[in-house]
């Protein structure tokens, strides 16, 4: 049941309790003839419904609490051990998605723009999760749930003809609740999109973002949550993976494994809370931490000669303070901020889904490989609409042996959205994005050092007609951006790239974007 | 409560402005390594320098991350070696005691041809670029600043004859190229135009010859390397002749066989004037054929294709008589010089190039190109520009006249401060120190060098030239970028390469070896060890002599890099008698002994010679020989010994490696009698 509901009801309710309580205004009439008295009328006993009135509201209150939280993973272990409803039981279809249609005015198709890791989302690839859960209530009371996220990339048939979309498992695991209201324990087995909470115009979760196989627990009692998790992966790319054939013992050949490394991955996380009720300052400080293991191996190079692979190492030390809430729950505002930071060495100082680069003379990435971020999400929203912001600055340092390297250094991006609500759901604003790099080497391309910078500005118009929030959706968007290159920016590009012609990239589109009942957005 | 509420939103949104701000500051701020001080190298003299060949992918890998497309089983494949290995092995080369670097080259190549790759470096794709392989310029910047660090210099293997397998002449008009046209018979030119009896008057005697001597081997053209025809490589069918053939650049990415790109903006070359992608850079007159028939060849047609056909293996010739050619390779290479900091090149296939033994007077290419690098030197404030090539020809007059310098219509220009001394390779290293010739050769190949004008039967039989073969005045002064002193001065001795089996391979021995070096250190001129004579490496013909240094010599036991065997101390030890003894780096050549018979006598192998110097004299006997000889004539030949320029009484103490300072006295009238090892040295000083 959407926690809609309930202001409907309210509403309702206190409709009803207004008119029961309001009295008629007695006619202003002059003197005349003795009009007969009337009868009394009997004042009806209003204290049930009263009594039910405050029921009501107390669970509001309680579902509130969750709503109001900073926008996040509903199961990643920043709310934890609340005693769902009944209504958690049985079957619950969400989905996370968005789509693009547009041209970049050169009759092509627009591409995002991205010089440092993370770039601004305004135009992004389309991107699409189904998720489906079951909830069994166990006579314990314990609730099983199982979860499963498909996830499809944007191979659109409409777009390109071919039935090619391929999903991917993004969640596919098991989890049993314990416990009541707040307090309570999560455990929990599968694969699993494991994060924290992010910067949304950034696509990005600065602070603790697992993406493996593993298992967790989240227990919360009182003010403190505390969450482990540990998970593998083992990406198919020579780094971890390798198959190679033999001979078979009778005939023909078969295919052996001649590497397989899972990278271990493990986190642990203690959150404090400060309460306040969703129309004050709610707070919590998070602290975080990872560790991660690479075994050795050996694999094969095309000559067949071997390879050693040594055993490497990562580690991560984050903390996050978040603010939420100050705002009458009636409001439907969700006002955030997340500050983060994060420091990391090694293997974690790389995205895990993709193969580290830049290795120590010894192929390790522990400990010379860094990567510290600061990050800042926020979004305020009031009467007159809703601004969401964010930023972050990074810099990476591989363990290569090179000082001067194109790989390292720092980078940073900052982005905002400013939306007015002009009429019912509808809302003008304009994005304000702008990415820079600060490379330590020289640009392959031209052997000039060069900082890739490109600042964009995106006016929009947005039809959400769910709320004023910036995170209310579905949304519809129309969209221009132009985004200007710097000369560095466009030395990323190879040299026969079309693109090196073009430092003003321009895009005019449609949007939809949309989450319900979704593990990735609330 | 919003009050409170935009309280917190704004510190956190000063917080970000901060961050942001700090971010600005974190710009790169990096800096060019163009832009990083030069050295000097005032008051230097490069008869001091001993050269050390490294064949940058052999050496040490000291960086895995550029080790893509690496197969180090297979000869032929890129192994791994990278300049970061160099700077890892630099306290291993100065204990060796080498003073000069000769890397192979650094530029970005195709990556490979028929299963080869180009690990050694000289198939250019782009000359602007660095290879990948081997690191970048802020890796070779910090290679030439480490051994800088270390008093030692860089040379630069410079490659400006060729480029790498680029493009493919579309003979047939296929669009692909072809590794088997059939000819129907003869070749294109012998059938249309030898045989033809319309047309023959057109063939040269040569191309007669080579149209006869071909026959089976013509039935295959090849359209990636296809034989020299002078009139350029034809278009053809079994029709008859379509014209010129039309040059198909290849575009392979995955193997880097793609047109060179346009020059980068701050390169300043205009978009209007060609480059490297343009057909009419080339000569596309199809590879050298002559070098396995040439005696049979008129001198004219054999260096017609030297110094235009395409080199073996595809290798596309460029037309350096091009001026736009020519400044674009010189510009080019002006720009090494400012951005690695080098100290000299080492030019490749020099002979292939101009021809200044017929034509001293015509500046064409080399007299600009090493004019331009000494300037190039001199405006960065480096001095003593070395600047060497290879031109790979055992005809003395040949290497030597790349030595010279000329006259034309703008005034004097220079060419080469030294090639390497093929002559020498031939005439001394292999045929007296391996094979047993008399060391009358050693004396007359100098008295040619120098103009001593030897007339005596032995050299004049032996076709010595009179000389001087090689330049005897300096091209430019220090200061102005050049070296200050005469080609002949400072050959670069050797006693193989990259390019030749290493001296142990053939006929090997560790005597002849120990004689070759024992000479290589005291002879005049500068001293050129390729890399692993020091560990007793003994592969054969390329790619069995680029050994991984990094592997040590399994066949005598010596590990990586290993300081402690024999090998390595004898080198280490003749360098650092060179370093110490300033008559065995400058001093003058004075022969005091040789002989002209080969076979046993009591002089057999010996080699006797002065070094003179200002303030240092050294008497080198040698003996090339496997027996112990003396310095004496036979007894049936008047038994007189070897007359040096030391006053009678002088004592003289043998300062060779392994000698046990054994002392000899100096007879009347200057008389030394010595007896010197099998295949060993005395080299006595007061």
């Amino acid at each position: 049941m959407s926690v809609r509901h309930p202001f409907v009801a309210l509403s309702l309710v206190a409709a009803m309790a207004a008119s029961a309580s309001a009295q008629p205004d007695a006619p202003d009439e002059g003197p005349s003839d003795p009009v007969p008295v009337p009868e009394p009328v009997p004042v009806p006993d209003l204290s049930a419904v009263e009594a039910e009135i405050a029921a009501l509201k107390s669970r509001i209150a309680t579902l509130e609490s969750i709503e109001t939280q900073p926008p996040a993973l509903v199961d990643a272990g920043t709310t934890a051990g609340v005693v769902v409803p009944d209504e958690a039981t049985g079957f619950r279809f969400g989905s996370y998605g968005r789509i693009l249609a547009g041209t970049d005015l050169r009759g092509g198709r627009p591409e995002p723009i991205a010089v440092v890791a993370r770039g601004p989302r305004v135009v992004e690839k389309s991107y699409l999760e189904l998720d489906f859960a079951y909830g069994l209530r166990a006579k314990t009371g314990a609730l099983l749930r199982t979860v499963v996220t498909l996830a499809f990339g944007d191979r659109i048939f409409h777009e390109t003809g071919e039935f090619d979309a391929q999903p991917a498992l993004r969640n596919f695991f098991a989890e049993a609740s314990f416990g009541s209201g707040q307090d309570g324990t999560r455990l929990w087995v599968g694969s699993r999109m494991y994060r924290g909470d992010d910067l949304y115009l950034f696509d990005y979760w600065p602070l603790d973002d697992q993406n493996t196989v593993g298992a967790g627990a989240i227990t919360r009692k009182g003010a403190v949550e505390v969450a482990a998790h540990a998970g593998v992966n083992r990406l198919l790319d020579d780094y971890q993976f390798q198959e190679r054939d033999v001979a078979d013992p009778e005939l023909g050949a078969t295919t052996v494994t001649q590497l397989d490394r899972q990278r271990m991955v493990g986190s642990a996380s203690a959150t404090y809370y400060v309460d306040a009720g969703p129309s004050d300052l709610n707070a919590k400080v998070k602290l975080h931490a990872e560790l991660q293991g690479l075994p050795s191996g050996t694999r094969l190079r095309d000559d067949a000669t071997p390879e050693a692979l040594p055993r490497d190492w990562g580690t991560t030390l984050g903390a996050q303070v978040g603010v939420w809430g100050m705002a009458p729950e009636s409001d439907g505002y969700r006002r955030h901020a997340n500050l983060f930071a994060r420091w990391s060495r090694g293997l974690a100082a790389f995205d895990e889904l993709a193969p580290p680069f830049g290795f120590d003379t010894t192929l390790r990435t522990y400990p010379r490989a860094s990567e510290l971020v600061f990050g800042l999400g926020a979004n305020w929203d009031d009467r007159w609409g809703h601004v969401l912001f964010a930023a972050y600055g990074r810099r990476f340092v591989d363990a290569d042996p090179n000082v001067r390297d194109i790989d390292d250094g720092w980078e940073y991006a900052v982005d905002v959205r400013p939306m007015a609500h002009v009429h019912e759901g509808l809302f003008v604003g304009v994005d304000l994005a702008y990415q820079a790099r600060f490379p330590r080497g020289l640009m392959p391309s031209t052997q000039v050092a060069a900082d890739p910078a490109v600042v964009s500005f995106a006016p929009m118009l947005a039809f959400s007609p769910m709320g004023r929030s910036g995170y209310d959706r579905p949304q519809l968007r129309l969209v221009y951006r132009v985004a200007k290159l710097s000369d560095g920016a466009l030395a990323l590009y190879a040299e026969d790239d079309p693109r090196r012609a073009h430092p003003t990239v321009h895009y005019l589109g449609a949007q939809a974007e949309w989450w319900f009942n979704s593990n990735s957005y609330r | 409560m919003e009050r409170t509420a935009k309280l917190v939103f704004s510190s956190l949104a000063s917080l970000a402005s901060v961050a942001l701000v700090a971010g600005c500051g974190a710009a790169s701020g990096v800096d060019h390594p163009s832009e990083q001080p030069h050295e000097t190298n005032a008051g230097d003299d490069w008869r001091d320098e001993v050269i050390y060949q490294i064949m940058v992918d052999r050496f040490s890998n000291g960086d895995p991350n550029n080790d893509f497309n690496v197969a180090p089983s297979i000869p032929g494949r890129y192994h791994g070696g990278d300049w970061q290995g160099i700077i890892d092995q630099l306290d291993y080369l100065e204990e060796l005691g080498v003073t000069a670097l000769w890397i192979s080259p650094v530029v970005k190549n195709t990556e490979e041809d028929a299963g080869f790759a180009s690990y050694h470096g000289y198939w250019t794709q782009d000359f602007l670029r660095p290879n990948p392989h081997f690191g970048d310029l802020y890796k070779l910047r910090e290679l030439t600043n480490a051994a800088h660090a270390r008093g030692m210099k860089v040379i630069l293997d410079v490659v400006t004859n060729h480029v790498g397998q680029l493009f493919f002449y579309d003979i047939n008009g296929n669009g692909q190229p072809d590794d088997w046209l059939s000819g129907g018979g003869l070749s294109h030119t012998c059938v249309q135009i030898c045989f033809n009896p319309g047309r023959a008057s057109e063939c040269t005697a040569d191309e007669l010859v080579y149209c006869n001597q071909g026959k089976d081997y013509l039935e295959r053209i090849i359209e990636w390397d296809p034989e020299y025809d002078p009139r350029g490589v034809q278009g053809w069918t079994s029709l008859g002749f379509s014209g010129p053939a039309t040059v198909r650049f290849t575009d392979w990415p995955h193997i880097n066989r793609v047109p060179p790109p346009r020059p980068p903006e701050w390169f300043g070359w205009p978009d209007d004037k060609p480059w490297f992608d343009d057909p009419s850079w080339y000569n596309r007159k199809g590879r050298v054929y002559v070098w396995w028939h040439e005696s049979d060849y008129s001198r004219e047609f054999v260096r017609d294709q030297e110094t235009t056909g395409d080199f073996p293996g595809g290798l596309k010739d460029l037309n350096t008589s091009n001026p736009d050619v020519a400044e674009a390779l010189t510009r080019s290479f002006e720009y090494w010089i400012e951005v690695a900091d080098f100290d000299g090149f080492r030019i490749d296939t020099v002979k292939h190039i101009d021809r200044p033994e017929v034509q001293p007077n015509l500046r064409g290419f080399w007299g600009l190109f090493t004019d331009r690098m000494r300037a190039k030197a001199a405006s960065l404030g480096k001095q003593n520009f070395f600047i060497f090539g290879e031109a790979f020809d055992g005809n003395d007059e040949l290497i030597g006249a790349y030595t010279k310098g000329g006259v034309d219509a703008e005034g004097a220009f220079g060419r080469f401060d030294s090639v390497f001394y093929f002559s020498q390779k031939y005439r001394v290293i292999d045929n007296v120190f391996k094979l047993g010739a008399p060391t009358k050769n050693i004396e007359c190949l100098y008295n040619s060098r120098v103009g001593r004008n030897p007339t005596d039967a032995f050299c004049q039989n032996n076709g010595y030239p009179a000389g001087p073969t090689h330049g005897v005045t300096p091209h430019a002064t220090s200061e102005a970028g050049g070296i200050g002193l005469a080609p002949s001065q400072v050959l670069v001795n050797f006693l193989d390469n990259h390019d030749l089996p290493r001296f142990l391979f053939e006929n090997p021995s560790e005597g002849s070896l120990r004689a070759g070096l024992f000479y290589l250190m005291t002879w005049d001129g500068i001293p050129c060890v390729y890399y692993g004579t020091e560990q007793g490496f003994a592969g054969g013909v390329d790619p069995a002599n680029r050994e991984d240094m990094w592997r040590g010599n399994p066949a005598l036991g010596y590990p990586a890099f290993d300081t402690t065997n024999p090998h390595f101390a004898l080198v280490r030890d003749l360098i650092a008698l060179r370093k110490a003894r300033s008559a065995l780096r400058r001093g003058t050549v004075e022969v005091k002994w040789s002989t002209e018979q080969p076979g046993a006598r009591r002089d057999a192998g010996i080699f006797a010679f002065e070094r003179v110097a200002d303030d240092d004299k050294v008497l080198v006997v040698l003996n090339a020989s496997e027996q112990d000889s003396e310095a004496c004539a036979p007894v049936a030949d008047g038994g007189a010994c070897l007359i040096s320029t030391f006053a009678p009484g002088t004592v003289l103490r043998d300062l060779a490696p392994g000698s046990d300072d054994e002392t000899f006295t100096v007879g009347a009238g200057g008389a030394v009698t010595v007896r010197v090892p099998a295949q060993s040295a005395r080299i006595l000083a007061p």
